[in-house]
């Protein structure tokens, strides 16, 4: 066998732009599957991350009735005694950090001129800031917590269609708890800019006490939203928001947890997709990697007939000379996935220092809806990398396969005659 | 004592509806020691008649054997492991393995032969090359060597695994007259030394000459055997 790698490996260096041109598109393939998939997991990260911070938090705890009729965004079934379960929420798991509850009901909102369909939240912004990003997200203008009565937020995108900026008056209408309209003038207190679409197109945010007057409710609370400390992998993060939602639907009878795998269930069957495109590319990748393998052990083959035939003449087995073969094959492949490993590597580990600008990058395009922007940082994949390797030695090893089977199939006196 | 038998050796080959008669009949003894030449017009069967004697064809009928082993009727497989251990080639264009060195490619045979130590392996190869003035190249690839070093190296790796019987096909072709010379030479001395089979295929006088033995062939049969 040790005879077999001489040669093998001799050969491989021998042929330096075979090897090269076939290790190059190796690791030009495996290095961009590493890179496309820690890209790719970075922007899961960033997704869910925006999600968690902008409008789903860590967990969601409502009552089952308000659940099953989500869509109407009722102004009935909330949550009872909303202060005693934000405190046995907090109890229930010590990675759960704050609650804070929330009001979700359907308004319309109208600058005089125009009225444009919205669902407006009511916070409370002291406890908010604690759960939710929007704080730091209100780009002109101030927060509720420092702002008048009669104050609300609204988001960019729908300021800019309705034409308001901080410090103008908008109205808001709903329809009350008493199932008639209620409208009022509120101050615009501020404008927020946020990665997610939907607070940018149609968010509108004002105080309970606000909501409460509006809608003639009392202390209505919908949902109570919970944040959990910073846990770095994003798979990580959904296990610990099962396990806590878990542990808080135990501890309150009649409410149901909802973790952020249920949360953001639509984008996560998404992710799951994409998982499948980025394998797919690299399919596509290392079989074209693959047909670079067999052309150059193909080549390597007709070259060397006559050495086949000496090989054989002094008893050197078919299978022997289909080992070696597929050896040469394999080098080269394992030369090339290392190459790509290597490559990929650097490249997941300089997105992961540096980061993706989104805006940078792509610029202010929409994202099919995603809450995609900010920095994308890179995620390690060690998973990916080990796969990266293991594709292409396989790859590798059946497309020296092919080439090596004719090789040993050759008769001892036919190769050599070859000239 | 006859170290080759052939007898009532025929090889048809066919291509398409036709038969091609290579051999018809051909009756041959080989004593160890010998240094045999077999002639004759291309075409004639003697590339037929020297596959047959290095175990890389089997006859269509008829019987050869080894020192008593019978491979008349050997399969492949059999040929193949009789081939390993027992016979050597040396070839018109040297056929040395490129990337290996002068030393690897005389420890080849022995290495496929998996039969010695590592140990002894090298040593033996190092005496055959001594034995062929090659003493101090042994790092050398063959691409660094002349064609009449390269053939002594051939002449190295074929007498490596002391083999009944060693075949050469026209093993001066590729060379000068004066390194041809030099290396009939040395297949000379190393047959009067060691006491190697030597069969040769060959169209060179200077190779004729120096045999003992000068069989012709002829339409797949012998058609003169003489002895110098």
């Amino acid at each position: 066998m040790g005879m077999l790698w001489k040669i093998a490996a001799r050969n491989v260096l021998r042929h330096k732009r075979r090897t090269l041109i076939t290790g190059i598109v190796m690791t030009a393939g495996i290095g961009m599957f590493i890179m496309a998939d820690s890209a790719l997991s970075g922007m899961d990260r960033l997704t869910i991350d925006n999600m968690v911070a902008f409008t789903e938090s860590f967990m969601k705890v409502r009552t089952p009735e308000y659940v099953s009729n989500l869509q109407g965004t009722p102004l009935d079934h909330g949550v009872p005694d909303p202060e005693g379960a934000m405190r046995a929420i907090l109890a229930a798991d010590p990675r759960l950090t704050a609650a804070a509850p929330r009001m979700r009901f359907v308004a319309g909102v109208s600058n005089y001129e125009d009225s444009l369909p919205v669902i407006a939240t009511a916070i409370d912004p002291a406890r908010d800031a604690g759960v939710f990003a929007l704080e730091g997200a209100v780009s002109s203008g101030t927060w509720l917590e420092g702002a008048p009565g009669r104050s609300v937020l609204v988001g960019a995108g729908l300021a800019e269609e309705l034409g308001v900026e901080a410090g103008d008056y908008l109205v808001v209408s709903a329809n009350t708890v008493y199932d008639n309209m209620n409208a009022d003038e509120y101050l615009v207190a501020g404008i927020v800019f946020s990665p997610m679409p939907e607070i940018n197109d149609g968010g509108v945010f004002m105080s309970f006490a606000d909501a409460d007057a509006l809608l003639g409710t009392s202390g209505f609370v919908s949902e109570i939203a919970v944040a959990s400390g910073r846990i770095p992998n994003l798979d990580e993060l959904l296990a610990a928001s099962g396990e806590a939602a878990a542990r808080v639907s135990a501890a309150l009878p009649g409410l149901r947890a909802d973790p952020l795998a249920e949360l953001a269930r639509d984008y996560l069957a998404m992710r799951a997709m994409k998982g499948k495109g980025s394998y797919f590319i690299i399919m596509v990748v290392l079989l074209i990697a693959g047909v670079g393998i067999v052309n150059t052990i193909l080549m390597s083959v007709y070259a060397r007939i006559r050495e086949i035939g000496v090989l054989r003449a002094y008893g050197m087995s078919p299978p022997e000379i289909r080992r070696l073969f597929t050896l040469e094959g394999v080098i080269v492949g394992a030369v090339g996935s290392a190459g790509g490993v290597l490559f990929g590597s650097a490249m997941v580990w300089l997105m992961a220092v540096k980061g993706i600008s989104i805006a940078a990058m792509v610029g202010k395009v929409d994202m099919g809806g995603l809450p995609l922007s900010g920095t994308l940082y890179g995620e390690w994949n060690p998973a990916t990398i080990a796969a990266g390797f293991a594709f292409g030695l396989v790859v590798s090893f059946i497309a020296a396969r092919i080439p090596a089977k004719r090789a040993a199939k050759l008769e001892v006196t036919d190769a050599l005659r070859f000239v | 004592m006859a170290i080759l038998e052939m007898r009532a050796l025929r090889k048809v080959y066919r291509k398409g509806e036709n038969e091609v008669l290579a051999l018809d009949g051909v009756d041959l003894s080989v004593e160890k020691g010998e240094l045999l030449a077999v002639v004759g017009p291309s075409g004639s069967g003697k590339t037929t008649l020297l596959n047959i004697i290095g175990c890389l064809d089997a006859p269509s009928s008829g019987s050869v054997s080894y020192d008593g082993t019978d491979l008349g009727k050997a399969g492949q497989k059999r040929l193949s492991e009789y081939r390993r251990s027992h016979i050597s080639f040396i070839f018109q264009s040297y056929n040395l393995i490129p990337v290996l060195t002068v030393r690897e490619n005389v420890e080849l045979p022995l290495v496929i032969e998996r039969r010695l130590k590592r140990e002894e392996i090298r040593a033996k190869a190092d005496a055959m090359i001594k034995a062929v003035g090659l003493e101090g190249k042994e790092g050398r690839f063959p691409r660094e060597l002349s064609g009449g070093q390269e053939q002594r190296v051939a002449i190295a790796r074929a007498l490596v695994k002391d083999p009944i019987v060693v075949l050469a096909d026209e093993p001066t072709a590729n060379l000068d007259s004066h390194t041809a010379e030099e290396i009939v030479d040395l297949m000379h001395s190393i047959n009067a030394e060691r006491n190697t089979t030597f069969v040769f295929s060959t169209h060179d006088k200077l190779v004729m000459q120096h045999a003992r033995r000068v069989v012709t062939i002829r339409d797949g049969r012998l058609v003169s055997d003489e002895r110098s």
